[in-house]
């Protein structure tokens, strides 16, 4: 029955809708037609609350604001996608990178420390040295480090001379000796000839240049060009203690100075005993020019003798021989200081190398054991 | 060319996946007639602005005479029916739209916003529906009469209950068929048929006891 009646229900549904009328519809549902009225009106009533019209401007609206949240949505999802996607193996892969660089460059960076030029690691290690450089803000200890880089390059060049190795170089030091051509620049042995373009007019002793040249076999530096520095150039502080030609010959190694120029401290005159793969702990003679209780002056170069062990009396104008080390701040400690009252090539010459043991670092294995030496301010 | 039913039971003609992506493609609005659901279900994931135009374009009208019909203010009714959509890219964006019947997603959505707004009314006393207010504009005898009755009656249908309401919105807001009705209320047809006449009942009684009253 119940059904009978919902489907009359529709048939009338549907047939008012066609357009015929409540009283048409029900007469053909004489017996069901007291439950189907109630329910016919009902659904006419309910008709006249649908409005088919859909005004335009709503609809306008409608779909801004709908365009509007899709353009946040995919705004909201690329920053998700960037936060998710990208973020994570860009940051991987950026640790990686500095993982593999770090490590790699370590590596390479130890393995080019010892290179010298025209091996294939020594570009690593003047790029070390100028990232080195990059990285040190605090100008006395670049001026430091640069002083260093300096005397490494002497280092180099004494090696490939040792090794009788044809390497073209430049390098930066100070004339010491010029003698028929033959010059002795920061310990380095350099043969100036008709060929050598002197891009400064006077050279003399002394004179900070900067040289370029080949190395050749004969444990000498064949010049290209030297060039004097400016000064407020960087020097070396410590000239290779000595060189040993391929001859066998031993070349001596006399004065030099250190930092920056003009230079502040002069006249120093290394022993034989620094040699340059140690450069940790140098030994150097010069004239006391003052003291102030524990705080003497050295050629010029304030330096403190406090817990230094001191060997004998030492008064002002006598010539002392004192071993130290650089610090990194550039400064040079000095460890030990003795008398070298006789202060004189011969004495010094002896290589005494027991007596500056402990402050060499076992530099004993002086290649040129019976150098001699200069005071550096007057030369030969 | 394809041929698709959708669930609904509208025949939809045409439906050719290189004409939709050369529309998309060119910024040429879908036509009506090639419009697929499972399409446009894709170019909303993709929120693919011309989809997006065409699914509000093709189901608006029906949102939004829907949720008219079941509170009878325009204002109202035209904030829902948009939030409806916004609502229908959330979902589809968190793998919670519709799967397959896009219109029986929207209609359900909009019913259950209906009731979220209608229970959010109930909630402020001082709030009451907009039929309950008085006309300001003054009106001939016949007008007023009319205006009258149309009141008794949105009183006496929000006095239904949310099922009651939602089915007769379907039948006589969009004209839907028994089948629709059901499709859209995934019911079958003897439950919405059952639901539909104890739901003209009702009204019937309610106008009955509001005009007695």
């Amino acid at each position: 029955m119940i059904d009978l009646l919902m489907d009359a229900l529709e048939i009338c549904l549907q047939k008012v809708e066609q357009g015929e009328t409540v009283e048409s519809v029900l007469s053909l549902f004489p017996d069901l037609e007291s439950e189907l009225r109630p329910v016919l009106q009902a659904a006419l009533q309910a008709r006249t609350l649908a409005d088919q019209s859909v005004p335009a401007a709503a609809q306008r609206r409608g779909r801004a604001r709908l365009l509007s949240g899709a353009a946040e949505l995919r705004e909201s999802q690329r920053g998700l996608s960037k936060r998710t996607v990208s973020f994570f193996p860009r940051m991987v892969l950026a640790l990686s990178l500095t993982a593999v660089v770090v490590l790699s460059s370590t590596g390479l960076v130890g393995a080019s420390s010892n290179s010298l030029p025209g091996d294939q690691l020594y570009p690593v290690k003047r790029t070390w040295e100028r990232v080195q450089l990059a990285f040190v803000l605090n100008q006395q200890r670049q001026d430091a480090l640069q002083s260093q880089f300096e005397q490494e390059r002497l280092n180099e060049i004494d090696e490939l001379l040792t090794t009788s190795r044809a390497q073209q170089v430049t390098f930066s030091g100070v004339v010491s000796k010029e003698t028929d051509g033959r010059w002795l620049i920061s310990g380095i042995p350099v043969l100036v000839t008709n060929t050598t373009h002197l891009l400064s007019a006077e050279i003399s002793s002394s004179m900070p240049v900067t040289v370029t040249g080949t190395t050749g076999s004969n444990g000498v530096l064949e010049a290209d060009e030297i060039e004097s520095l400016q000064p407020g150039s960087m020097l070396p502080p410590l000239e290779p203690s000595h060189h040993a030609g391929a001859t066998g010959q031993s070349q001596e190694t006399t004065t030099t100075v250190a930092g920056t120029l003009p230079t502040q401290f002069p006249a120093m005159v290394q022993t034989p005993a620094a040699t340059p793969k140690t450069p940790q702990s140098f030994t150097y003679t010069g004239v006391v020019q003052g003291e102030q209780g524990t705080n003497w002056t050295i050629n010029g170069q304030s330096v403190s003798v406090d817990q230094v062990e001191v060997g004998g009396t030492i008064q002002v104008g006598q010539v002392v021989r004192f071993g130290g080390y650089y610090a990194g701040n550039g400064n040079f400690i000095i460890t030990s200081i003795e008398s070298d009252s006789q202060g004189s090539p011969s004495h010094a010459n002896g290589g005494d190398n027991s007596n500056n043991g402990h402050n060499n670092n076992g530099g004993g294995d002086d290649k040129g054991g019976g150098h001699g030496r200069d005071d550096g301010g007057g030369g030969d | 060319m394809g041929r698709a039913i959708d669930v609904t039971g509208d025949v939809i003609l045409g439906v050719n996946t290189l004409w939709m992506v050369y529309c998309v493609g060119r910024g040429v609005p879908i036509p009506m007639q090639n419009f697929n659901e499972r399409q446009a279900l894709d170019g909303l994931k993709n929120l693919d602005s011309q989809v997006i135009g065409a699914v509000y374009d093709r189901y608006f009208p029906e949102v939004y005479r829907y949720v008219r019909f079941r509170l009878g203010d325009e204002p109202t009714a035209e904030d829902i029916a948009s939030d409806v959509f916004v609502r229908l890219l959330e979902a589809v964006q968190n793998r919670r739209g519709p799967q397959t019947n896009l219109k029986a997603w929207l209609l359900a959505t909009a019913s259950h916003a209906v009731v979220d707004h209608l229970r959010r009314v109930y909630r402020r006393a001082t709030e009451s529906l907009p039929e309950d207010l008085s006309d300001p504009d003054p009106a001939p005898a016949e007008l007023f009469d009319e205006r009258e009755q149309k009141r008794t009656v949105r009183q006496a249908y929000a006095r239904l209950t949310s099922d009651q309401q939602h089915v007769l919105a379907l039948r006589f807001s969009q004209g839907y068929s028994l089948e629709e009705t059901a499709s859209v209320m995934k019911k079958n047809v003897n439950a919405v048929k059952a639901l539909q006449f104890r739901a003209l009942a009702a009204l019937q009684r309610n106008i009955e006891e509001m005009n007695d009253d």
